[in-house]
């Protein structure tokens, strides 16, 4: 029977007091740690998602939900701009990149980017399997929405694009557009960025998606009618006339969106009994996607944002204040706009943090608590063990070992907590907003904690130890 | 073997008690006997060397442990000594036999489970040792506190009111497994009690006033 057994028999004997020590102990951390997490893998995703993006061109409205929209793809874009309007950020001589970016349609909950394949580049994306698109329609899927739907994304699948815009998938109204299926051509690798949850393809597409069946036409004269208000969200991700996005089998079966049976919708039941549904689903691959584009006027042709990236330093200076007094559209700094973001943030993991060093401050009271009352039955046996032979310097290590034993478990315990904690929430982001977290990612700093929780342990069990160091035992034995 | 030379002793703010001088042999059985509050019990924690002495001196086994330091004396207290109190106390959260291997342990003695356990058999409680020392009877704590005193084969047992709680039929037992190990072993063994039952078993006895 050594120190550290009867060390650990103490604590053990005590179940109750032990463990609500424990317990908070491992609040205090758990919340630390989770906060740290939290805030480095945000950090990294938004640096990382940034890319070599210097500006953002898209409709006016706010800066930072356009940044959000276009870069990050959390937000709703601003609204959309002509595609002729951005032809001057093509030659500009300041500007090596133009990237634009057509947003509105989704899979099943994942937006489907139009964009070219320099967006691609910008994050370093590579083909795991297939190729690029090479013409519009064709599509490549990032490897988280790949795995998302087992054996559906492969190349060569024929899948439909439904309306609206990602997050709001799952909202009842989703047009979907199933008379213009997109023919996947290509898997990506995972990037560790935003393309993971997105599946691309040439911009041009969406031009040909909507314009493909009466709903784009109609879409247009909405736009035309009610201009986007500087907030406005997508303007036709609510839209009356959208119906819901369906799983794909279903959607390419029933195939009932077409102008001219618009009366039939059954707008609330959508379940397989349709009987009356026309199959004149149209292959995937073989739309000439050519003709249908030469038939789609210049203002129609419409997009969402361009991601520029300057050529030198001159750009930075002159081409933001140019688009911002001279044209309809708004220019938006990316870094100024994740900046404004994270200092929102992190005044929250502030705030957060506190609460955790309060939490981990009564944490300490509770070790040193459960020491000092278990200690005050104790007296007796403290002197018992040095009439057994037990010297000063042994008693104190015996309870400093036990408020060390409190808080390696409560900094065991912290760690599930937090990491299965972790693991819940991006379980709730990655649904909400497809953003994940990486529950299983470690830190350098829980190394750190893990000092943190000794010295804790160590603080509250002083002055329980010293007492015991103290007792004098023929007194104590005298009571 | 004990030779206690002298001693005086004051509590803090106390009259200073005075105690007889007296010698005792190895092997050697005593009383120690006085009425409550005579000082008995400060008297065995001066041999014991748990206080120490105004003046005089107590020398066990050649060493005076009214000299030597607070942790060479809880040393050689753990080697040498043998305690019993008069209320057994124990380690609540460890079971029979680890208090009494507590004592191995604490003593800087070897760990010997099988003597450990030998020692609770010839005190009749082989059928206790793994339980806890709450669940056991009066007697059967004082049985078990005998046990760690004598776990480490001491020079010396001290014992204080051994059988002040204990029914007749205990304190004879109790008494007799007292006599009886401390022969085996050779101890010297010392009671210090104001129990008249135990006045007629020993030949020497030292009167306190």
């Amino acid at each position: 029977m050594n120190a550290f057994k009867l060390s650990w028999k103490n604590i053990t004997h005590r179940p109750w007091r032990s463990g609500l020590a424990i317990l908070l102990m491992a609040s205090g951390l758990s919340i630390v740690i989770i906060l740290i997490l939290t805030q480095g893998q945000i950090d990294e995703k938004f640096e990382k998602n940034l890319s070599d993006i210097d500006l953002v061109v898209g409709a006016k409205g706010s800066p930072l939900q356009l940044v959000l929209s276009s870069v990050y793809h959390i937000d709703n874009p601003t609204g959309n701009i002509k595609e002729k309007q951005t032809t001057l950020l093509k030659r500009h001589p300041f500007i090596e990149k133009s990237i634009p970016i057509c947003l509105g349609d989704n899979y099943k909950s994942f937006r489907i980017v139009g964009s070219t394949h320099e967006y691609l580049e910008l994050y370093d994306a590579k083909v795991k399997d297939g190729n690029l698109w090479e013409k519009p329609m064709e599509i490549v899927v990032g490897a988280n929405v790949f795995e998302k739907f087992p054996g559906k994304l492969k190349v060569g699948s024929c899948i439909a694009g439904g309306h609206g815009i990602g997050g709001e998938a799952l909202e009842e109204h989703n047009h979907s557009h199933d008379d213009a299926p997109y023919k996947v051509v290509g898997v990506l690798e995972s990037t560790g960025t935003v393309i993971d949850n997105l599946l691309i393809c040439e911009y041009t597409s969406s031009w040909i998606v909507h314009a493909g069946h009466g709903g784009g036409a109609s879409l247009d004269l909405k736009m035309e009618l009610d201009p986007p208000t500087p907030d406005s969200t997508m303007v036709d991700s609510n839209s009356v006339d959208s119906i819901p996005a369906e799983p794909i089998e279903e959607v390419i079966e029933e195939h009932n969106h077409d102008v001219h049976n618009h009366d039939e919708h059954n707008h609330d039941d959508h379940g397989h009994d349709h009987g009356h549904h026309h199959h004149h689903a149209i292959e995937c691959g073989t739309m000439n996607t050519d003709s249908i584009l030469a038939t789609i006027p210049e203002d129609k042709k419409e997009i969402t944002a361009v991601l520029v990236k300057y050529k030198n330093q001159r750009g930075q200076l002159t081409i933001p204040n140019m688009i911002n007094s001279n044209s309809s559209m708004m220019a938006a700094n990316p870094s100024i706009e994740r900046d404004r973001m994270l200092k929102l943030v992190d005044s929250g993991i502030q705030t957060a943090n506190l609460m955790g060093i309060f939490v981990l401050v009564i944490s300490a009271i509770s070790v040193f608590i459960a020491l000092f009352s278990s200690l005050k039955d104790r007296g007796y046996e403290i002197a018992l063990t040095r009439v057994l032979g037990a010297r000063r310097p042994k008693v104190f290590l015996m309870i400093v070992g036990e408020g060390l034993i409190l808080s390696v478990l409560g900094y065991i315990l912290a760690l599930i907590i937090s990491h299965v904690g972790m693991w819940i929430v991006s379980g709730i982001l990655e649904s909400n907003y497809h953003y994940s977290f990486n529950a299983w990612d470690f830190s350098i700093f829980e190394v750190y904690l893990f000092g943190v929780a000794l010295i804790i342990g160590l603080i509250s069990a002083l002055i329980p130890a010293t007492k015991a160091y103290l007792t004098d035992i023929s007194t104590t034995l005298s009571k | 073997m004990i030779k206690v030379d002298n001693i005086s002793f004051a509590y803090k703010g106390s009259d200073a008690m005075s105690f007889p001088s007296f010698a005792l042999e190895q092997g050697e059985h005593a009383l120690v006997l006085g009425q409550s509050g005579c000082g008995k019990t400060s008297l065995l924690h001066l041999m014991a060397g748990l206080i120490k002495p105004n003046e005089g001196s107590v020398v066990i086994d050649g060493t005076n442990v009214s000299k030597i330091s607070g942790s060479e004396m809880d040393r050689f207290r753990g080697g040498n000594i043998g305690i019993i109190f008069q209320k057994p106390h124990f380690v609540k959260a460890i079971r029979v036999l680890e208090n009494v291997m507590l004592a191995q342990n604490l003593g800087g003695k070897k760990k010997n489970k099988a003597k450990a356990i030998s020692i609770l058999t010839k005190l009749g409680l082989e059928h206790k040792i793994n339980a806890r020392v709450n669940n056991l009877s009066e007697g059967e704590k004082q049985r078990v506190s005998i046990a760690r005193a004598l776990v480490n084969s001491p020079k010396l047992i001290l014992a204080d009111e051994p059988t002040s709680a204990l029914d007749d039929e205990n304190c004879k037992a109790v008494l007799n497994l007292l006599k009886e190990v401390s022969k085996e072993s050779n101890s010297t063994l010392l009671i210090v009690t104001h129990d008249n039952r135990l006045k007629d078993q020993f030949d020497k006895k030292i009167e306190l006033s």
